[in-house]
């Protein structure tokens, strides 16, 4: 899975309308998008709000349509969630009804419409372990903090053994050192499993420390604005100067887009 | 503990004529869970008797007997039988009404709740009959079913049905639609989102309807047999209260309130049993 597979995730000049009721002008959200994300890179998206991150997000993981253009995935238009990618939301998006375990296994149970075999048992089991929440397999979203949760949600999308992930501010929720700890066992996780990975954050410092490529956007309507690469070896320190010169630049790209709305982050 | 809680203390104690290690006023001590809710709630009655006893001594046994005289016409009542007679002619309507109300109610709801079309023209009808008296509509049970255990039945069912409903289609609509979009993300279809999502999450508002339900049941039992049963307990409360006997009329009074408290405190602990994910912070 690691070796190079060409382009994981594309945008083909994606338009998105949403026809709001009433009397309203229906809303441009999305004005022509095209983006190729190479595989088993980490893509950060960053833009202000209401600029369609989510929304571009939402049309790659099959849960809304396009109004004009398509995304792709692994060279497949989506037409609905594919099997492949997993989605990670900043609420953690867990079922309260189910325990660690059933909200993990779940992942695996709403996408082949069955039980589990025991080999995805093992392997959903696996995934809780890697993100260090064994010994809470029966809990309930309830009984655990904010970071935990969104172990839980990052679990639950390992276990389907994602050749793509869609993460939405997957940390947006959580005080800055639980971010801190999650940004680097993120970090440390991708570079093992090497999946591509579209992150939306805020974050400018979060997306210069695991992106491979930010993108930034802009908004009114959302259109991408530029590209930076970020050529820095992992793993990354945070603090890192070159991370900082990263952060400075799409700080500059970013600042015209936010008159009036304050910096992020 | 100050002084001003040992005083409590000491005066709850005098009043229960019980000896507590604890005073009212103080949080149950974490750890000895269920003797300490019995204790608390031996205190919580102890008191309440209290309060009747002092109360009858300064009236009229005419108005208010003392909890001696119940308890004797209790055992009397008991011994000959007609107690138990009237509790088992009372239980019957109010567990088949009351059964059938949180099924079928249950059921009509989450129905209602998933099927807009059917919403738009049952849901009037709920909230007409909601809205409705329901005692005013005895007149038409008895000409319907009669005067015996199926009115009784029928009038329980209709008065606890409809709480019922209405917490299961405001379940059903009001699920999170976050959570249903979490399950269309993994792949989820139709009926695995109704299963696994919108199910479990209106079973919470469904067990509150069944709280409602088993009140209301337990008043229209009784209201039914007050009204157009010569048996049960509802009948023996009007005919000793009717003939003046108030320490024979106490004693069904009073075994109506056990039932109550019985069947609210069974609704609370099936409550924290089916829904451990959301009580089980405490
Ligand atoms: N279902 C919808 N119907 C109508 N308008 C919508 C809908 N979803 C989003 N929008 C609008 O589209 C725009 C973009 O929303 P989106 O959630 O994608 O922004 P975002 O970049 O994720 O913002 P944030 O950073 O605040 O999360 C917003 O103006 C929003 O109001
Ligand atoms: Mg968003």
């Amino acid at each position: 899975m690691s070796q190079a597979r060409g382009v994981a995730i594309k945008f083909q000049n994606i338009h998105k309308v949403y026809s709001t009721s009433g009397s309203e002008q229906p809303l441009h959200v999305l004005d022509d998008i095209a983006l190729d994300i190479p595989a088993g890179t980490f893509c950060c998206l960053v833009g202000p709000s209401g600029c369609g991150k989510t929304t571009l997000l939402r049309l790659a993981g099959g849960l809304i349509a396009s109004s004009r253009g398509s995304a792709l995935l692994d060279g497949a238009e989506v037409t609905g969630p594919p099997r492949g990618a997993s989605m990670v939301f900043q609420d953690s998006g867990l079922f309260p009804w189910m325990t660690v375990r059933d909200n993990v296994e779940a992942g695996i149970k709403m996408r082949e419409h069955r039980r589990l075999t025991p080999t995805e048992r093992a392997f959903s089991q696996e995934q809780i372990v890697k993100v260090g929440l064994a010994g809470f397999e029966n809990f309930y979203p309830v009984q655990l903090s904010g970071g935990m949760k969104q172990r839980v949600g990052l679990a639950r999308a390992l276990a389907r053994g994602p050749q793509v992930m869609l993460m939405d501010e997957p940390f947006g929720a959580l005080d800055a050192q639980t971010r801190a700890l999650m940004q680097e066992e993120l970090q440390q996780l991708w570079t093992r499993e090497k999946i591509t990975v579209l992150f939306v954050t805020h974050d400018l410092d979060e997306a210069a420390y695991l992106a491979d490529t930010v993108v930034l956007m802009s908004r009114n309507p959302g259109r991408i604005k530029s590209v930076i690469n970020v050529d820095v070896e992992r793993p990354r320190v945070i603090g890192d100067p070159r991370l900082a010169e990263i952060r400075r630049a799409a700080w500059e790209s970013l600042r015209e887009e936010l008159q009036g709305v304050g910096e992020p982050a | 503990m100050s002084r001003a809680e040992a005083d409590e203390k000491i005066v709850a104690q005098e009043e229960s004529g019980r000896t507590v290690g604890e005073s009212l006023l103080v949080a149950r001590a974490p750890g000895s869970g269920w003797v300490a809710t019995a204790r608390d709630i031996g205190l919580s009655f102890g008191l309440l008797l209290a309060v009747w006893w002092v109360v009858a001594s300064l009236t009229s046994p005419l108005f208010l007997p003392s909890p001696p005289r119940v308890a004797e016409a209790f055992v009397r009542l008991t011994q000959d039988g007609s107690l138990a007679t009237a509790l088992w002619v009372t239980l019957i309507p109010l567990f088949t009404g009351l059964i059938a109300a949180c099924l079928l109610g249950a059921l009509a709801g989450l129905l209602m709740g998933l099927v807009p079309p059917l919403d738009k023209i049952t849901g009037p009808w709920v909230y007409v009959f909601w809205s409705t008296p329901i005692v005013s509509i005895l007149p038409i049970i008895i000409l319907l079913f009669g005067v015996g255990t199926l009115a009784a039945a029928a009038f329980v069912f209709l008065s606890s049905v409809f709480p019922v409903i209405m917490n299961a289609r405001s379940g059903a609509q009001q699920t999170d639609k976050g959570m249903i979009e979490v399950a269309r993300s993994l792949g989820a279809r139709r009926r695995e989102i109704l299963l696994h999502v919108v199910l479990p999450s209106s079973v919470p508002p469904i067990l509150s309807g069944f709280r409602i339900a088993v009140g209301r049941a337990v008043v229209s039992v009784i209201v039914a047999q007050l009204f157009i049963s010569a048996e049960g307990i509802g009948y023996m409360i009007r005919f000793y209260s009717d003939t003046l006997q108030l320490d024979l009329y106490f004693a069904p009074l009073l075994l109506t309130v056990a039932i109550g408290v019985l069947l609210n405190g069974l609704a609370d602990i099936g409550e924290r049993r089916l829904v451990r994910w959301e009580l089980h912070d405490g």
